[in-house]
């Protein structure tokens, strides 16, 4: 998984591209620290170009909407397709996280 | 250039000198037929702090002693009485035993045709005659560090591959064993099958049974996120849940929701769990379950009818202490058969491209059976999906398969 952040109407947008998996741990780590030290009040992953997540990658974005909310800050998936889409409402996880098309 | 004995160069910091990793001690054996030679570099090596060098003189002396105790490096010399240094390279390249071992080649070839004969023959590296002292304990150092870093890589990779390997037990420990679905087959009229691949790294399904107050069977298929230990721990921490409040198992939703309430105490943050739970109830004929962000149950019943996939929208366990599970229900008459499967399949079949999972997934059911009878049903579904998963899979792949 690769990611670039830019802040764009007053929200940091982080724009993932390929696989988000187990492996991909230490670099989401980093995009968490980076996504609570910005100034934006609200923080868009924008996963339109996100191919495929697994379970370990969902348990990262759990672990980033707790951590955003201990700080007021907002949380936002956004553009899911295919399989992240697939797995993202099966786990509903639209009733912790708000989710966009 | 300090080529004067003693280790320390006018500055006062050596750079060719011991490396900080422990190789003080590493045995090096030297290999020359001239005594003068061997004399030489032994001293250069004890000044800089060596203190287990051995020594051969000539090429048979050399593989007797590295057949006795294999050193972690041997300087060679090539032109010996004998049998010479090409030799006793070709020859210690030959046996996997000395697989890795460096060996530092002296040599006063010099000629590019020379030097790359030697490295055709297996040499790690080349230092030229007449020796140069900083060259000579320059690569010394260098080939016993990567030797010294690759044996404690190897004994790390080692360890992670006991733990691993003890993962696994715990994890086939907990699984049902035949005797316990003999038993089960004999008392209910159940037939429960299953069949599992595991991925390299050791995904985190089980599945198992539960009987409820009322003895009815209820079964469930679990997948812990993550890999390797954690998901081991994560298995643990949830089979004894499941013991502990299995009198709940007659209601699958509010069974699965008190689950999740200790699931989500017991687990770190991000931990969690995909689980299906369902209750076989003979009497009305049918399947109650509930879901945890899980796949599909997919029921198949007699008569060759299209399989019918049940819903399975459901918040994983662990993710929010106050999640409310749905109870939902499937028909399961006599001759009918339920499948469950981890999420392997289904992220395997959109990984290939097919967006539309469901319908592609049902194809691949129905071929499966068309060509086969009731009885070697389970048989052909197993043998498709595996075509599909891969074998070893990305994730664990696992089916568990009830008939009436």
């Amino acid at each position: 998984m690769d990611y670039t952040i830019a802040t764009k109407d007053h929200e940091a947008q982080v724009l993932m591209t390929g696989r988000l998996t187990f492996n991909d741990h230490a670099k989401l780590r980093a995009l968490i620290k980076e996504m609570l030290q910005n100034a934006s009040k609200r923080q868009v992953l924008d996963l339109s170009a996100l191919e495929f997540v697994d379970s370990a990658g969902i348990g990262m974005l759990l672990i980033a909407r707790e951590e955003l909310s201990n700080l007021d800050k907002q949380f936002v998936l956004r553009k899911a397709t295919g399989q992240v889409k697939r797995v993202l409402t099966v786990a509903q996880l639209g009733k912790l996280i708000t989710i966009e098309d | 250039m300090n080529s004067g004995p003693g280790p320390a160069s006018p500055s006062g910091k050596d750079l060719v000198g011991l490396s900080r990793l422990p190789v003080a001690n590493s045995p090096i054996l030297v290999v020359d037929d001239i005594e003068w030679n061997r004399a030489l570099i032994g001293t250069l090596l004890e000044e800089t702090g060596y203190t287990n060098i051995r020594y051969a003189v000539d090429g048979a002396d050399a593989l007797a002693k590295i057949a006795a105790s294999i050193p972690d490096l041997v300087i060679l010399d090539i032109m010996m009485q004998g049998i010479d240094g090409f030799e006793v390279l070709r020859r210690l390249r030959a046996n996997p035993d000395y697989d890795g071992l460096p060996v530092l080649v002296q040599t006063a070839l010099s000629g590019v045709d020379d030097r790359n004969r030697a490295f055709d023959a297996g040499t790690t590296d080349l230092v030229t005659k007449p020796l140069e002292r900083t060259e000579l304990l320059a690569r010394v150092a260098i080939h016993l560090e990567n030797r010294s870093l690759i044996r404690s890589l190897q004994q790390y990779r080692g360890r992670l591959e006991d733990e691993l390997e003890m993962a696994r037990k715990i994890f086939e420990h907990m699984l049902p064993t035949n005797d316990t679905l003999e038993k089960l087959k004999a008392t209910t009229g159940l037939t429960i099958r299953s069949h599992m691949l595991r991925s390299s790294e050791l995904g985190g399904d089980i599945w198992g049974t539960v009987r409820t107050a009322d003895g009815r069977v209820g079964i469930y298929l679990l997948d812990l996120a993550g890999q390797g230990v954690s998901a081991a721990l994560n298995v643990c921490r949830l089979h004894s849940l499941i013991q502990e409040f299995s009198g709940l198992a007659g209601e699958p939703a509010r069974f699965v929701s008190e689950l999740n309430r200790h699931a989500r105490e017991l687990m770190v943050l991000g931990e969690h769990a995909k689980m299906t739970f369902g209750v076989i109830s003979p009497a009305t004929d049918c399947f109650t379950y509930a879901c945890a962000a899980t796949c599909n149950p997919v029921l198949l019943l007699p008569g060759g009818a299209a399989p019918i996939f049940g819903e399975a929208f459901g918040l994983p366990l662990g993710a929010d202490a106050n999640a409310v599970y749905e109870e939902r229900e499937f028909p399961f008459p006599p001759g009918a058969s339920i499948l469950l499967h981890s999420n392997a399949i289904l992220d395997a079949i959109d990984e290939t491209g097919a967006n539309f999972t469901r319908p592609r997934f049902s194809d691949i059911l129905t071929t499966a059976l068309t060509s086969t009878d009731q009885k070697s049903a389970f048989p052909a579904i197993t043998v498709a999906l595996d075509a599909v998963v891969g074998n070893p899979p990305s994730d664990d792949h696992t089916l568990v398969w009830v008939s009436r």
